[in-house]
């Protein structure tokens, strides 16, 4: 039984069908939800600051934390975490994450909310699976669900 | 009703254990993809001519009664693992995950289990063909499991690094 269950989230509306996955996974063990969410952030500018890619990073953060409250009435043991990183780093966060929560299983959608809709298969997914320590489960996203 | 694909790799082998641990008690379906000659030839720059000497029926059976042999060793391994297991054999028409996906469709799975890579892993494939084209094109949850090897070290990669810090 996997008792820390791992799901990466970007807010999309692929996120979020991944999440009905990773929550029955959680409460059948009786173990813990992990979401996970990486900012992503633009090269350092020249003072070195670096923004976020997506402008609404506040809302996902806020959006995150009330889809697992909305899981806590069904005894399930959460936690959010946040990790800021460059563009294209978000597999291997994801992956380092998992190793140090002790994460046993990672839960993802096939795409998210990047660009490039068209793709079959998102690039952080893609690489995850060339990362992770665990199984992943990938929960596919039809076309006209994504955001 | 689970879909395990097995080849015999070690990734497979992993991904009969995990899917006893994620679906304990659920039917599922074992299955071996077996390549006809056909196949193979239509590959290769002979095009379909038969090689001299060389029956291709005897050929496929051969291959099927690997590919029987495998499946039911899988089978077994998933029984043990927990998971109410039967085998099934397909031969691949277009391609290997092609195969895969069809039978998911007519056994309408609920998941597909499968190894991140096979048996022509080299090893520094770190994603195997026939994994990544399930998850491309796959309407239904797939479990992609590395093997205990890959893990570890991947697990193992991690804390050694040290440095992997991003702000």
């Amino acid at each position: 039984m996997f008792k820390k269950v791992v799901w990466a989230t970007d807010g999309s509306k692929a996120a979020d069908k991944a999440l009905e996955v990773a929550a029955d996974l959680a409460r059948e063990s009786g173990g813990e939800l992990i979401a996970l969410h990486c900012v992503e952030l633009t090269m350092p500018g020249k003072a070195g600051g670096r923004l976020p890619v997506y402008a609404n990073e506040d809302e996902v953060v806020t959006k995150i934390e009330g889809q697992l409250s909305g899981l806590k009435p069904d005894g399930l043991q959460t936690k959010v975490r946040v990790a800021r990183a460059g563009i294209g780093e978000a597999a291997q966060i994801v992956a380092d994450a998992t190793v140090e929560e002790g994460g046993e299983v990672i839960v993802i959608g096939t795409r998210g909310r990047g660009p490039l809709t068209g793709l079959l298969l998102g690039s952080v997914t893609q690489r995850l699976l060339h990362l992770a320590p665990c199984p992943v489960l990938v929960v596919p996203t039809r076309a006209e669900e994504t955001d | 009703m689970i879909l395990i694909c097995y080849d015999g790799s070690a990734d497979a082998k992993a991904a009969i254990e995990r899917a006893g641990e994620l679906f304990g008690g659920e039917p599922a379906t074992v299955l071996t993809v077996w390549q006809p000659i056909a196949f193979v030839l239509a590959r290769s720059s002979a095009g379909l001519i038969p090689i001299a000497g060389v029956d291709m029926e005897d050929v496929d059976a051969a291959c099927r009664e690997e590919a029987e042999s495998l499946v039911a060793e899988g089978t077994e391994l998933a029984r043990a693992a927990g998971l109410d297991a039967h085998p099934l054999v397909r031969a691949q028409d277009t391609s290997t995950s092609e195969a895969i996906l069809n039978v998911a469709d007519e056994a309408r799975a609920s998941a597909i289990v499968i190894g991140s890579r096979g048996l022509t892993g080299l090893k520094s494939l770190l994603l195997g063909s026939v994994s990544h084209a399930v998850i491309q094109h796959a309407d239904r949850t797939v479990v992609v499991v590395p093997s205990p090897g890959v893990a570890s070290s991947r697990a193992g990669l991690r804390e050694t690094a040290g440095g992997r810090r991003h702000k």
